[in-house]
């Protein structure tokens, strides 16, 4: 692990009966910066965050946070960790004054001005209980919770479920705005690809609890490229697809008048490797957002269980 | 633990509304007495009745709901998460939790208790009564039970695993394990040792449940699932080590053998003074007691049920001393297989029978064991015991109620019979041929009067009989001596104290003089020579019986002032009047009414048992017997250390 690896996961496994939920997942997630795990339904990222906050004992493998074992170091590790899970989990009876009390108890880093202040600007009532607030409220209110402490580490399981997109863009903008200031580690479960590709550094993303991609959203995005080119028929169609393959072709279609292929190692270098063996007239190279990406990826196989 | 008290706390301000219920409750009970139809009781009555069922019923209410949903509820609804993504020890979350609830369980018991504490001055709190403790006890382990039952069965139910398999097995098999060691305890007749057992598996229950239900939430955290696994496994592991525990401990608290006994109480005596029926406790056994027939001339001894009830018969020998019998184990009031054993072989054991004895048989055996007679019901059956086979069941005719039996010869029964035919009670004489089935009544004494009061002394060889009788209202024994087979009047008997037949067949009659001392006098069937002593005696001192031919052992307060200083033990010759000491510093003899055994036809008889008057206990607890050829106080069984 890397010195700065405020997330570690090491060969960790989940299964329930027979069923592998999480199959030998090993991932580092370097300090700061906001790191992005994504994939299908049931794809193992529910899992994997229950067993990253030491909430679930993996059956193989372990994870650490801030250096220490989920599992068997939780408490300590969580001091520095906020979490905002995915359905707000806040005593549905308890308000913000009062929960304020507990917090205060024991989290040792706790800022209850923090959590007020919060609280205040976005318009969250201190005397409402939780169960009475709306959704976004309690989002909002669970953020402030997780806040409030100056976590080193912040969980978002899946944040934005549930938001309108005027609430989805102002939490991102908040993340950015606030947390890469404090050098505030990011680690972000969501099925809102375009909003994340804003703001995610790096991506990972789980098919059936394997970990098919993990590395930054900028080199990510670089090599995974749309080309298209004018449908002939003077080149064989054999030395397309010998060209592709220096591309890391992930798959082919037609469009009107025109082939498109989905290529996952796009390089200038493998570029001129394709033309050369299939000399066809490009017509555009595109770069391809996360959500076609994570398509390409995704799309064909079923997911396996979160 | 802070922790464990900002969860506390929390969880307290969430349902501080409870106490305030409580106060409405109280207030509510308070004013009950002002109802109508109430307002005929005791005020304080009607407040401590409602206060105490009230506080009872709500405190065991709260309990289940709460342990049904504290966590149950939070769990299955994913609501535990916020906990564990703080920084919070799953140990601080369950007893934060348990704690606040139980606490707020026990304050709202203590407010709608008020009325009744007030009432009553708060007497409890003062109280030595342990049935006051016991039950302030209840108020706090039911609802504690009850919450922590509550959780366990709510995990399980919720999270539906196949562990329920398990727990459904562990609860059958802890409910065989509560009964195969309570029931031993009840059928022996010890409480204490039952409450101790009972309350060390009802412990081994709660810290099952408390382990169990902090594993749950310890180790599953926010998997209810896993909640169930972890819970289910911890918990029948510490209640499989609590009933292992427990049933050693009961086991151990059974199992002792006469070598242990610390004090012992003699039950029957073989006509011989060879065996003796003991029941004895141990150290630290608690009230269990052991019951052995035990050789007091060799280191032998059989085991005799340890089921045991006030109303069951002792254990009965023949009259040569070499065979004993006894109804075997079996519920109380029900026909019981008879068990046997040979006394006369050198190591003797127990073995039961095919013969069953209904329960409120009386059982007589012939002079060399060969044959049993069981008396029930108005019907004599005679067995051949060594057979098992049934010889001759007779039926008795009317008049005959209480029946004393006793074999003459083999062949032969005499039967004494205190009944009444047309209004005329009488003591009838029959005697029974056991191979013919033939009875035939041989006299009759009609003494007996409606309200007397009644006893008869018999000699050895049932020859003589005297009956001592005295009228109801008066202070007065009249006695007189029969002939024992035709009931044949011999003469009146005018010597104060009721006479008892010595081994040769003369009366001894035994009372207090005026001096103090104890006037004896002994004197053939006839009259024709009487012989009158004076033994010195002081307070306490009694005649024992006749330990050998023709010398009685009376015994004597060492301290007449000072009881705790035991007996000392003097044998007195009826016939020189010299007395001689034999042993000092005994506690008591063995067994009362030494008079009262030997041929054993029924509580209102005196025969004479010489064995019976050579036991004694000793200061220790132990039993001792005075050896005739050595003169030495022997010890037999038992003593504390």
């Amino acid at each position: 692990m890397g010195i700065d690896a405020v997330v570690r996961l090491d060969g960790l496994t989940v299964r329930y009966g027979k069923l592998t939920a999480i199959d030998d997942l090993t991932l580092d997630v370097p300090k700061g910066g906001v790191f992005a795990l994504l994939g299908r339904n049931g794809s193992g990222k529910s899992s994997t965050v229950r067993c990253l906050l030491g909430q679930q004992r993996p059956t193989a493998g372990r994870s650490e946070i801030l250096g220490f074992d989920s599992w068997r170091q939780r408490r300590t590790a969580m001091e520095r960790v906020g979490v905002v899970p995915e359905n707000p989990d806040v005593p549905p009876d308890t308000t913000a004054d009062r929960i304020e009390k507990f917090m205060a108890r024991v989290t040792p880093f706790w800022r209850s001005a923090n959590f007020f202040d919060r609280l205040e600007s976005m318009g969250v009532p201190r005397r409402q209980r939780f169960a009475r607030l709306s959704k976004g409220q309690q989002r909002q209110f669970a953020m402030a919770l997780a806040l409030a402490g100056s976590p080193r580490l912040l969980v978002l399981d899946d944040p934005t479920l549930g938001l309108d997109a005027v609430a989805r863009r102002k939490l991102y903008e908040e993340l950015i705005g606030e947390l890469a200031d404090r050098g505030t580690t990011v680690f972000l479960t969501t099925h809102d690809l375009a909003g994340v590709e804003g703001i995610a550094d790096r991506i990972g993303i789980l098919q059936g609890g394997s970990l098919l991609v993990d590395e930054k959203l900028e080199v990510l995005k670089a090599r995974y490229c749309r080309l298209t080119w004018a449908a002939t028929d003077q080149v064989q169609p054999e030395r397309i697809e010998a060209g592709l393959q220096h591309l890391g072709a992930i798959g082919t279609g037609l469009a009107t008048g025109a082939t498109e292929a989905v290529v996952k190692k796009f390089s200038e270098f493998g570029f001129d490797r394709f033309r050369q063996e299939a000399p066809v007239e490009v017509m555009r190279v595109d770069s391809l957002s996360l959500e076609e990406i994570f398509i390409a990826l995704c799309g064909a196989e079923p997911g396996g269980r979160s | 633990m802070k922790a464990m008290m900002a969860v506390m706390a929390r969880e307290v301000m969430t349902r501080r509304e409870l106490p305030l219920l409580a106060v409405a409750v109280a207030i509510m009970i308070s004013l009950l007495p002002y109802l109508p139809h109430i307002e005929t009781y005791e005020a304080t009555d009607v407040r401590t009745v409602a206060a105490s069922v009230s506080a009872l019923a709500l405190g065991c209410v709260l309990a289940l709901v709460f342990g049904a949903t504290v966590f149950g509820s939070d769990l299955s609804e994913g609501r535990l998460g916020f906990f564990f993504a703080r920084p919070v020890s799953g140990l601080a979350v369950w007893w934060g939790r348990v704690f606040a609830v139980m606490a707020l369980i026990w304050i709202v018991e203590i407010i709608v208790l008020v009325p009744a504490l007030y009432h009553v001055r708060m007497r409890i709190f003062t109280s030595s009564n342990w049935v006051e403790w016991l039950t302030a006890f209840a108020y706090v382990i039911a609802p504690l039970l009850l919450f922590f039952l509550a959780h366990v069965v709510s995990i399980a139910v919720r999270a539906g695993t196949p562990w329920m398999f398990l727990d459904l097995g562990g609860v059958l098999v802890v409910a065989l394990f509560a009964w195969l060691n309570l029931r031993p305890l009840y059928e022996i007749g010890a409480p204490i040792a039952m409450s101790v057992v009972a309350g060390a598996l009802l412990a081994g229950l709660l810290i099952s449940l408390t382990v169990g239900g902090a594993s749950g939430v310890v180790v599953g955290r926010v998997d209810l699932r896993r909640a169930h696994s972890a819970q289910s496994l911890a918990m029948w592991s510490t209640m499989a080590i609590c009933v292992a525990a427990t049933t050693a401990y009961g086991g151990w608290l059974r199992d002792f053998g006469p070598r242990q006994f610390a004090d012992v109480d003699v039950m029957t005596v073989s006509p011989d003074g060879n065996w003796v029926e003991v029941v004895g406790g141990a150290k630290g056994r608690l009230d269990i007691t052991r019951r052995y027939l035990l050789s007091t001339t060799a280191d032998r001894w059989v085991p005799l049920p340890t089921q045991w009830h006030w109303s069951d018969k002792y254990a009965t020998y023949s009259p040569d001393g070499s065979t004993a019998v006894w109804r075997g184990g079996g519920p109380v009031e029900e026909p019981r297989s008879l068990w046997r054993a040979d006394l006369g072989r050198p190591d003797p054991i127990a073995r039961p029978t095919n013969i069953i004895v209904p329960f409120e048989a009386s059982l007589t055996l012939a002079a060399d064991g060969s044959r049993l007679a069981i008396l029930e019901e108005g019907t004599v059956s005679v067995y051949e015991l060594a057979e098992e086979r049934l010889l001759k069941a007779i039926r008795l005719p009317e008049g005959f109620e209480r029946v004393a039996a006793v074999f003459v010869s083999s062949n032969t029964m005499r039967l004494f019979a205190v009944g009444e035919i047309g209004g005329d009670r009488s003591l009838r004489i029959a005697e029974i041929d056991v191979v013919s089935g033939g009875l035939a009544a041989t006299g009759e004494i009609p003494v007996v009067e409606d309200n007397d009061s009644f006893w008869f002394s018999v000699d050895a060889d049932l020859e003589h009989l005297v009956v001592s009788t005295r009228p109801e209202r008066s202070l007065i024994w009249k006695r007189a001596v029969y002939d024992a087979k035709n009931g044949g009047f011999l003469r009146e008997l005018d010597v104060a104290g009721f006479p008892k037949f010595l081994q040769d067949g003369r009366m001894m009659f035994a009372s207090e003089a005026d001096d103090g001392s104890i006037l004896l006098t002994v004197e053939t069937v006839d009259g024709e020579s009487r012989l009158v002593h004076t033994v010195r005696a002081a307070f306490g001192s009694r005649i024992i019986g006749e330990a050998v031919p023709n010398r009685v052992v009376v015994s004597h307060l060492v301290d007449p002032h000072d009881r705790t200083q035991g007996i000392r033990l003097a044998l007195f010759d009826v016939d020189t009047g010299e007395a001689r000491n034999i042993g000092s510093h005994l506690r008591s003899q063995a067994r009362w009414f030494p008079w009262q055994s030997g041929i054993n036809i029924g509580f209102f008889w005196y025969c004479n048992l010489p064995a019976v008057s050579r036991l004694f206990i000793d200061q220790s607890g132990a039993l001792v017997k005075w050896d005739p050829e050595s003169g030495e106080i022997v010890h037999v069984v038992g003593g504390r250390q």
